[in-house]
């Protein structure tokens, strides 16, 4: 099922009066049950990608759709509650909020669902847990768990509104080769669950795992064929 | 919502500076508030004292001479010499405005009897007036002793002089909470780019920083207010001294 789609999408920035192009004309679409990488180098605009189909960003020009659903045409309220409800951030610093413990950082995005009451909450809280085997540490704090640890939190955290759009940003830029393929796994294992996940990547590690391989060049966007 | 993100200010040691900048703000603030208070406290003591020891060496030395009653300050003086009855002196001493009342007998060879002068000490020399015009109406003779200059001009300058100070304070206070607010927003910014991840809205996070500053601000503003009624009654204390 067609979850993302981007029609003939350009980015581009001014910096010192200079025009800077970032995407290029881009057509991609990213559909449910699906695990894709988007792999390049430092600083060709793999996160600003990212951040558009976020909608945290926006496209100079060309179309994004959402479920069928233009986001030009969203106001930011409107773009807020889309977020909330379809898509899931993972980041390669964790983002964890450091005053929180394991618990109340995966609550945090739950309190705005309206969908869910204070038992919900729990609940689903102690679900995502026992998901990321991490009910011995629900009571801590970040600074006080490993960095594979803490991305676990953060992809509960993720998953804590049930979006169909799993967004990762380097997820394992700053884990070892252990967990790494742990938190490759459990990305895998969501997009198996029906999730459809777009992660941006330096590991050559995630070709292992991922159904499609996207090569950012120059501002465009190739399919690796060897996969 | 609210519950988990106060939780956070509270754990954030770097807002426990801006809880005790906000708490010193807060008894500055009341100290400037209440300026007036003190300083008129102040001097009624200094004018209570200049009065009992002008009154302690007329009686000392039974000078009665106007001269020496002159300097006295919002005291009124009955000048006919007549002994006012015990009723009298209960009416008076039950007025709205009057302190206390002293008995002087004065010795004076070529009279037979001696003269009995009455000080009635009255709360604020601005009532003096009143009082003598109730006191003209029962018939009694009398003058109000002029207050020692000096000491009115030193008291009206310092009680202008403490608008000043009041309203400087206040504009540095704001000025200052101003700047913490922009300081404590500032540190949240990554929260609050968080709960824009999330899908906060707008409104949501204005709410969520407000009620953080509001907190922040209310602790403050109570611990400030209690630690200032403790100093003021200290102070009070030693103004009785």
């Amino acid at each position: 099922m067609e979850k993302i789609k981007i029609i003939n999408g350009n980015k581009e920035y001014k910096k010192n009066n200079e025009k800077i192009k970032i995407l290029e004309n881009i057509n991609l679409n990213f559909n449910s049950n699906v695990f894709y990488a988007i792999l390049g180098e430092s600083g060709i605009g793999k996160t600003t990608l990212l951040n558009i189909i976020g909608t945290l960003d926006n496209l100079t020009d060309g179309k994004l759709f959402i479920d069928n659903i233009d986001i030009s045409t969203l106001k930011d309220d409107e773009k807020a509650h889309l977020r909330m409800e379809k898509i899931g951030f993972i980041f390669q610093d964790f983002y964890l909020n450091p005053y929180m413990t394991l618990e109340e950082n995966i609550m945090q995005p739950m309190f705005i669902n309206e969908k869910y009451n204070k038992k919900m909450i729990l609940d689903k809280t102690n679900e995502l847990i026992e998901l990321m085997g991490l009910s011995h540490r629900k009571k801590h704090f970040p600074k006080e768990l490993s960095g594979g640890e803490q991305q676990r939190v953060a992809i509960a955290r993720a998953l804590a509104n049930e979006p169909d759009i799993i967004l990762a940003d380097e997820p394992t830029g700053n884990l070892n080769k252990e967990n790494e393929i742990k938190i490759f796994e459990i990305l895998k294992d969501l997009s198996k669950n029906g999730k459809c996940v777009i992660t941006v990547s330096h590991s050559d590690r995630v070709k292992d795992f991922a159904d499609v391989i996207f090569k950012f060049k120059e501002g465009n966007i190739e399919i690796d064929e060897n996969k | 919502m609210f519950k988990n993100e106060l939780k956070t200010i509270f754990r954030n040691k770097n807002n426990l500076v801006y809880l005790i900048i906000f708490f010193i703000i807060f008894i500055i603030l009341n100290f400037s508030f209440n300026l007036k208070l003190f300083i008129n406290k102040y001097y009624d003591k200094k004018i209570n004292k200049y009065i009992d020891k002008c009154y302690e060496i007329a009686q000392k030395e039974n000078i009665t001479t106007e001269t020496k009653y002159e300097e006295l300050v919002r005291t009124i003086y009955t000048s006919d010499g007549k002994k006012l009855t015990n009723e009298q002196i209960q009416n008076l001493k039950h007025l709205k405005y009057v302190q206390d009342i002293k008995t002087n007998n004065i010795d004076i060879p070529t009279f037979q009897e001696p003269i009995t002068v009455y000080c009635i000490i009255v709360d604020d020399w601005k009532n003096c007036q009143e009082i003598q015009q109730f006191l003209d109406i029962q018939g009694i003779s009398s003058y109000i002793a002029n207050i020692d200059k000096s000491i009115l001009e030193e008291y009206q300058t310092t009680k202008n002089f403490t608008n000043i100070i009041k309203y400087t304070l206040f504009l540095i206070s704001l000025i200052i909470f101003i700047l913490c607010y922009k300081n404590i927003i500032y540190n949240e910014r990554e929260n609050i780019k968080l709960l824009k991840i999330f899908g906060y809205r707008k409104k949501q996070i204005r709410k969520i920083v407000l009620i953080q500053l509001l907190t922040l601000t209310l602790i403050g503003a109570i611990t400030g207010y209690i630690i200032f009624r403790i100093l003021f009654i200290l102070i009070n204390c030693l103004l009785k001294f």
